[in-house]
C-alpha cells in the first residue's frame, strides 16, 4: 500500500515533465529553441573534454586566416586555430559564465528582493534606493566599470555582469512577493499559525518563481551578448580563453580578406540568444501550473 | 462552575484610518463553551469578522486591539507576544475562511498542504510511531498466517510502548506520517478517494470539496476552538447543508467548540446551541438559539427576523429594516440602532443601553430596563 503511494507520486512527477515537454512542443518554434538550448548547454560540456583541434596553446602563423577546407571545416582564425574548435570552446566560456552569472544575481536578487519586499518599510526603501543607484547607469558601461576594477580574468567578467544584474531581480521579485502576500491565503497561513519565514520561503517563493525563471530566459541573451561586448571591447582574458566577442573583436578587421571568422562566430551568438528569447516564450505559457493537465 | 473555552471580555477594536477612527468593536463580551457550537450573526460590516480576526490575534495595520482580553486556556491572548500567539493559532484556534480558493495556496497540491500542518505543529515523532502501528494493524486485519500475525501483534505491542519515548523521526518518514494523516484527516471530511484527491490542486476541486479541505486543515491539530468566517457562505445550499452537518458531527468526535460567524440565520437555527447579534460593533441580544427564534427580544432582532423569506403562508411583501448599517467612524448618539428603530424614544438618542436581563437571555435596550413600563403598557 504505501509502496504503491509512492510509486503513484514519483510516477505524477515525471508524468509532469513529460507534460511540459508536451506542452513546449505545442509550438515549433518555441520547441526548436529548447532544443537549441539544450545542446548548446551539452556542447559547452563536451567540448573541454572532445574537441578536434587543441586552441589553449598551439598557434600556427603559418596557417592563419585560411578558408573552409576538409581538415578546417569553418577555416581558421587569427592565430591559426580551428575556427570550429576555438567557437566550440567559445560556446563552453560563454555558458559557463552565463550560468554562473544567472545563478550569482539569481541568489542576490532573490533574497534581497524577497526580504525587501516581505518586510517593507525602512529596510525596504534602503535596498530600492541601492538598486536605483545601480539602474540608474547604462548597464554596459557599468559592467565595463566593474570589469575594470576587478581585472581581466573571466571570471571577473561574471562577477561584473552579474553585479549589473542582480537589481533586476530583486526588483521583479520584490514586486512578486509584495503582490503574493496580500492574497487571502497568505492570511489562511497566518491563522494556522505558521512563521513569517516559513510563508515566505515556502508559501510565496514559490509562488513567485515563474515570472522569475521567465524573466531569466529573456535576459540570458543579454548575458551572453555583454560578455560578448565586454571582450570585443578588450575587457577579456585574451585569445587563450576563446569567446565569441574576442573573435569578432579580432576578425572584424579582416572581414573581406577571411570573412569565416565574424560570420561564424556571429551567427553562434545569434542562434544562442535567439533560441533563450524563444524558450522563453514559450515557458511563458507552460510555467503556468493552472494549463497543467 | 461551567467550562469555558473562550472568553472575550470588553473587547474593543479600532481602526485608525486617515478619515477617522472606526469602532469596529466596541466593548465585546462572549464566553464559549467547551465543545459547543456557537453563532454571531449580524449585517454585513457590523464587525463580526473583525471578531474573529480579533481573537485570532490577525488585525491588521491600522487596526489594532485596544482594551479589553480574550482568555483561553487561562491566558489573555492580547497579552501574549508573537511567537506563543503563533503556536496557539491552528492547534489551540484554528479558522476557517469564506472563499476556499483564495484562501489555499495555488501552487501546492492539497496533500503538500495539508501534510504542512502536521508537519510544522504536531509532534512528528509520536505521529509516526502511530503511523506505524496503524500501518501493522492493517496489514495484520489482512493476514491470514498465523505466523505472520503474531508477528505483527508483537510489533504493535512494541511501538505502543515506543508511544510514549518515540525515537527521533527521520524527516522522510515524517512526510509520509504527515501525507498518511492528512488522507485520514480527509477521509474523516467524507471525502472519498483521498489518496487520489491529495494529489490534485486546489483549482481542480469544487468549492465544496475545498471547502472540506480548508476544514480538514483547520481540524488537524484538533484545535479547542474553531472560528467558521462565513465558512458555507460561497456554497450552494445543498452542500452548505453537508459541511454544517459534518461540523457538527465532528465536534463531537474531536471535542472542539466552534463559533460559526455568518449573516444566515437559517445557518444559526441549524447548527448553533447559543448565538449572539451583532450591531455596530457591539453585541445586542444574547441567548439560545430557541429562545432567541421564539422570543427575540432586541427589536433587531425581530426585524432580522421577520425579514426571513417565509414559503408558507399566504404571500406577503417581504418586510425588511429600514435604512442600513450606520457609519462607523460617525456612530448615532446613544443607542446606535435608534434611526432604525420603530420603537425609539427621546432616551434612546441620549443615553447608550447596557446589557440587561438574566444570564441565560441579555438584551441591549432601553425597552427592557428604563423604557420597560412603557413597552408593557403597548404590549397590553
Amino acid at each position: 500500500m504505501t509502496n504503491q503511494r509512492t510509486v503513484l507520486r514519483t510516477r505524477s512527477r515525471t508524468k509532469s515533465i513529460i507534460s511540459t515537454l508536451r506542452l513546449l512542443r505545442e509550438n515549433k518554434l518555441v520547441f526548436s529553441g529548447f532544443l537549441i538550448v539544450v545542446a548548446a548547454l551539452l556542447v559547452a560540456v563536451i567540448t573541454p573534454f572532445a574537441i578536434p583541434y587543441s586552441v589553449n596553446s598551439t598557434v600556427h602563423f603559418t596557417d592563419k586566416w585560411l578558408p573552409s577546407s576538409l581538415s578546417h571545416p569553418l577555416g581558421t582564425d587569427d592565430l591559426g586555430r580551428d575556427l570550429l574548435s576555438v567557437i566550440l570552446w567559445g560556446t563552453s566560456t560563454d555558458f559557463t559564465a552565463l550560468v554562473v552569472v544567472l545563478g550569482i544575481a539569481l541568489s542576490i536578487g532573490i533574497l534581497v528582493g524577497a526580504t525587501a519586499g516581505y518586510l517593507g518599510g525602512k529596510f525596504d526603501e534602503a535596498i530600492m534606493r541601492v538598486t536605483d543607484v545601480f539602474l540608474a547607469f547604462p548597464s554596459l558601461i557599468l559592467a565595463m566599470t566593474f570589469a575594470a576594477i576587478l581585472g581581466h580574468a573571466i571570471i571577473n567578467l561574471t562577477i561584473a555582469i552579474a553585479l549589473v544584474y542582480w537589481p533586476d531581480i530583486s526588483r521583479l521579485v520584490r514586486g512578486q512577493v509584495i503582490a503574493e502576500k496580500s492574497k487571502p491565503y497568505i492570511e489562511s497561513l497566518r491563522a494556522s499559525g505558521m512563521s513569517r519565514y516559513r510563508i515566505l520561503y515556502k508559501h510565496i517563493l514559490p509562488n513567485t518563481i515563474q515570472p522569475v525563471m521567465i524573466q531569466l530566459t529573456f535576459k540570458a541573451p543579454w548575458v551572453i551578448i555583454t560578455l560578448a561586448g565586454l571582450n570585443f571591447l578588450g575587457f577579456g582574458p585574451g585569445p587563450f580563453t576563446p569567446d565569441w566577442g574576442q573573435l569578432i573583436s579580432n576578425g572584424y578587421a579582416y572581414f573581406f580578406e577571411a570573412p569565416n571568422v565574424v560570420i561564424f562566430s556571429g551567427l553562434a551568438l545569434l542562434i544562442a540568444s535567439l533560441s533563450f528569447n524563444l524558450l522563453g516564450d514559450g515557458l511563458r505559457d507552460v510555467l503556468d501550473p493552472r494549463l497543467r493537465r | 462552575m461551567e467550562e469555558y473555552v473562550l472568553s472575550v471580555q470588553d473587547l474593543k477594536t479600532k481602526f485608525f484610518t486617515r478619515h477617522g477612527v472606526v469602532n469596529a468593536l466596541d466593548g465585546v463580551n462572549l464566553t464559549i463553551r467547551k465543545g459547543e457550537i456557537m453563532g454571531v450573526v449580524g449585517e454585513t460590516g457590523c464587525g463580526k469578522s473583525v471578531l474573529a480576526l480579533s481573537i485570532m490575534g490577525l488585525v491588521k495595520y491600522p487596526g489594532k486591539v485596544v482594551e479589553g482580553s480574550v482568555v483561553f486556556r487561562g491566558r489573555d491572548l492580547t497579552k501574549l507576544d508573537p511567537d506563543e500567539m503563533r503556536k496557539i493559532r491552528g492547534s489551540g484556534i484554528a479558522m476557517v475562511f469564506q472563499d476556499p480558493l483564495t484562501f489555499l495556496n495555488p501552487v501546492f497540491t492539497i496533500g503538500d498542504q495539508l501534510s504542512e500542518v502536521f508537519l510544522f505543529h504536531a509532534e512528528m515523532d509520536r505521529k509516526v510511531v502511530e503511523y506505524r502501528i496503524a500501518k501493522a494493524k492493517e496489514s495484520l486485519a489482512e493476514s491470514t498466517n498465523d505466523g505472520q500475525r503474531d508477528q505483527l501483534i508483537e510489533e504493535i505491542n512494541t511501538l505502543e510502548r515506543a508511544k510514549e519515548a518515540p525515537a527521533k523521526a527521520s524527516s522522510k518518514e515524517a512526510r509520509k506520517a504527515a501525507w498518511y494523516f492528512s488522507t485520514e484527516m480527509m477521509r474523516l471530511l467524507e471525502i472519498s478517494d483521498p489518496e487520489r484527491v491529495a494529489k490534485f490542486y486546489p483549482h481542480e476541486l469544487s468549492g465544496g470539496m475545498r471547502q472540506r479541505i480548508m476544514i480538514a486543515m483547520a481540524l488537524a491539530l484538533e484545535p479547542d476552538l474553531l472560528i467558521a468566517d462565513e465558512a458555507t457562505t460561497a456554497l450552494d445550499v445543498t452542500t452548505q447543508a453537508q459541511i454544517l452537518q459534518l461540523l457538527k458531527e465532528l465536534r463531537s468526535r474531536i471535542n472542539s467548540a466552534i463559533l460559526i460567524i455568518t449573516h444566515d440565520l437559517g445557518i444559526v437555527a441549524q447548527t448553533c446551541e447559543r448565538v449572539a447579534v451583532m450591531y455596530a460593533g457591539k453585541i445586542v441580544e444574547f441567548t439560545q438559539t430557541r429562545e432567541l427564534f421564539s422570543n427575540p427580544k432586541h427589536p433587531y432582532t425581530q426585524g432580522l427576523l421577520s425579514s426571513v423569506p417565509r414559503m408558507s403562508g399566504p404571500e406577503a411583501d417581504l418586510e425588511w429594516i429600514p435604512g442600513s448599517v450606520p457609519d462607523m467612524i460617525n456612530l448615532p448618539s446613544g443607542c446606535t440602532f435608534h434611526p432604525r428603530c420603530p420603537f425609539a424614544q427621546k432616551l434612546c438618542e441620549q443615553e447608550a443601553p447596557e446589557m440587561l436581563g438574566e444570564t441565560s437571555h441579555l438584551v441591549r435596550c432601553h425597552l427592557y430596563g428604563k423604557l420597560q413600563a412603557g413597552r408593557q403598557a403597548y404590549e397590553k
